[in-house]
């Protein structure tokens, strides 16, 4: 009698202890449908041989799908490509809108909030139309861009941006980066205006420059933002550029445009390789979870939280 | 040690004037206080004085040379915040350092100057810790020895026990006088905090709605009010102020120039009923309720159980403050015996219970 006694209490508790989990149960069910098993099967059809025709059935090849992506040519020139997006999307992501957050927060409201609302705008407008824009201006023969280097006598005659080796990855990155500075900007501002003002003032009263109040008060206070940013754009920017390759290069020229992200959605997408397709997903899940990983270890060392 | 001169300084935000046409002359190695009630103008023009906002008119001088334009830096004046603004990042050594630094003083000279500030706020054991890792009382330490290690003529600190418990209060009134009487520079502190105004200051100007009301000694504030604001606003509680619908006086008398006798003597009184007591150990303040309005008198403690008991209260007539009509103090000696005469027919009128004077 004991025994069963004692039992009873041991089950009670437990049952105690799921409490919590049934709270919890209609957003665990919808990350498990829509976010773990995708990601289940995308592991399992790596491993699979399948051209996502329901009348196929998967097969399995093992390594095989890892190794042939080891070998495709396209495969080393789009990781290239990405470090180089990766390299290229900083300034655009980080550089660029801190200097514009920085030189705005001191100005008057409303110069401030029509600044930042001009350098806000192409982040709102839908991607497919900044990239047929864009083809636009690029044009080789009746583009501004190209009419304007013919008008200033800098060029004899057109440059066909998207169309030639080193000028179309730059291109990519520049559409990208323009529409990326305006969020950017925000975060930033956004952080500067958590920032105490009476630091500033303090640091008047010490005689520092605005410069040296930029580089000892301003940065360190908002570095958390900075590192985030900074992550985000290592970890987004194959995706961000992802619709202005697929409309505008598809890669090309000779795969000088292409980035993982873009590799991908050849393999499973178009050439309807499944297995390639959840291999090259699953290679750069965790290439991409390794960076996170580092670069959440280096916001512990660096970063500053001021409560 | 430096005196600043504030000529027709005047401020507004926004059509809100917060400063009309000040005139000051604070005094070299003086404790001056700018004493008032929140949004008196008195924190603005501390902040004027430190160069963080410009006076849309008027002067600052600072012996007898004008600092109007002079950027913050530039004044030789050091200012301790009420939230004290300590970097968060930097530790309590380079918060201190930090002014140093930027003024590009060279090194044997600088970690003298800040071991010197650190030593005379005593926080020698607390060098490298962050500001967060610090109780409010060692924060407003550091943000004195930040002050401090400037060596400025003036100190503009803008009410820097606020955020402090009542108990820490007391032990940092204490360490300010001392850091005064060993700094020999001008202070100027800002408080709503009148025992803070009373304590340590050498010199106390009393501000409301943007104006002086008036300046003088601790002792002169206290005992010799200008006009009703003053003589309302200082003590605990403030002076009674007594006025009558249909004449033109009002008086003034503070609680503890009140008396409660059971029997009547050389005072002008008035029966009463006790409303409330306070008991403050030796004193007490009582809320009485009479013919002439409630009022508090201060007197030492009764302790007896007479809550609702009537009582006579007792003024001492040479202690009745008369002032006009605009609420400015009435000087001349004729007028004011006529006041007082006035005062007593007011008493007479309303009280069937009064005893007269004798």
């Amino acid at each position: 009698m004991f025994l069963s006694k004692f039992q009873n209490i041991k089950i009670k508790d437990f049952i105690r202890t799921l409490n919590p989990l049934w709270f919890m149960l209609p957003a665990l069910f919808l990350m498990g449908l829509w976010t773990y098993w995708p990601l289940i099967k995308t592991v399992f059809y790596s491993f699979m041989e399948w051209n996502m025709l329901p009348s196929s059935t998967p097969e399995m090849v093992g390594f095989e799908n890892y190794l042939r992506l080891f070998d495709h040519p396209d495969f080393g020139k789009a990781l290239v490509n990405t470090l180089w997006y990766i390299i290229g999307m900083l300034p655009f992501a980080v550089i660029i809108p801190l200097i514009l957050a920085i030189v705005t927060e001191n100005m008057n409201t409303k110069a401030k909030n029509i600044y930042r609302t001009l350098f806000f705008l192409p982040m709102i407008m839908p991607p497919v139309t900044v990239a047929i824009i864009w083809r636009w201006l690029f044009h080789p023969s009746v583009g501004v861009i190209n009419q304007a280097l013919m008008g200033l006598g800098l060029i004899d005659q057109g440059i066909n941006f998207l169309g030639s080796e080193p000028t179309a990855l730059f291109s990519i990155l520049l559409i990208a980066g323009w529409k990326m500075i305006g969020f950017s900007t925000l975060m930033f501002s956004a952080a500067l205006t958590g920032v105490d003002k009476s630091y500033y003032e303090a640091a008047d009263l010490d005689r520092t420059s605005k410069l040296r109040q930029t580089l000892t008060i301003t940065l360190p206070l908002i570095s958390p933002m900075v590192i985030y940013m900074i992550m985000l754009s290592i970890l987004f920017t194959a995706q961000w550029t992802f619709v202005y390759i697929n409309v505008l290069t598809l890669g090309g020229p000779a795969s000088a445009t292409t980035n993982v992200y873009y590799l991908m959605y050849v393999y499973g997408i178009k050439n309807f390789n499944a297995g390639m397709g959840s291999a090259a997903a699953i290679l750069f899940f965790v290439l991409f979870g390794i960076i996170a990983i580092m670069i959440n270890q280096i916001n512990k060392r660096f970063a500053f939280y001021d409560n | 040690m430096s005196n600043v001169t504030i000529q027709n300084v005047s401020k507004a935000f926004k059509e809100v004037t917060v400063l009309d046409t000040i005139n000051l002359n604070i005094q070299d190695s003086s404790f001056t206080i700018l004493l008032g009630p929140s949004g008196c103008g008195k924190s603005t023009l501390l902040r004027i004085i430190a160069g963080l906002e410009t006076p849309d008119q008027g002067k600052v001088l600072c012996d007898n040379k004008d600092m109007t334009k002079v950027l913050p830096g530039d004044r030789n004046v050091a200012m301790v915040f009420q939230n004290y603004a300590l970097y968060p990042h930097l530790t309590v050594y380079q918060n201190i350092e930090y002014g140093l630094k930027a003024r590009k003083v060279k090194n044997p000279e600088r970690t003298k100057l800040v071991t010197d500030a650190i030593n005379m706020v005593r926080l020698e054991d607390q060098v490298k810790k962050l500001p967060a890792q610090m109780s409010g009382g060692q924060r407003q330490r550091v943000a004195l020895a930040r002050a401090i290690v400037k060596r400025p003529k003036i100190f503009l600190m803008d009410e820097p026990l606020s955020n402090l418990d009542a108990k820490l209060r007391n032990v940092m009134r204490y360490e300010l006088t001392d850091l005064y009487s060993k700094l020999e520079a001008t202070f100027l502190y800002v408080t709503h905090d009148q025992i803070e105004a009373m304590s340590m200051g050498t010199h106390i100007v009393i501000m409301n709605k943007g104006i002086i009301q008036q300046e003088g000694s601790p002792k002169a504030i206290y005992e010799d009010p200008d006009n009703l604001f003053v003589a309302g606003f200082i003590g605990s509680p403030p002076a009674n102020i007594l006025s009558f619908e249909g004449y033109d006086y009002s008086f003034a008398v503070r609680p503890e120039h009140m008396i409660l006798h059971t029997t009547h003597e050389e005072h002008i009184s008035i029966f009463g009923d006790i409303v409330s007591s306070e008991h403050l150990g030796y004193e007490a303040i009582y809320n009485i309720k009479t013919s002439i309005g409630n009022i508090s008198v201060k007197t030492p403690n009764l302790w007896d159980n007479i809550s609702n008991a009537t009582v006579e209260v007792c003024i001492k007539m040479n202690k009745i403050m008369a002032f006009d009509h605009s609420g400015e103090r009435i000087r001349d000696p004729q007028h004011h015996a006529y006041a007082i005469s006035v005062f007593k027919q007011v008493i007479l009128d309303r009280s069937e219970f009064l005893e007269g004077v004798v």
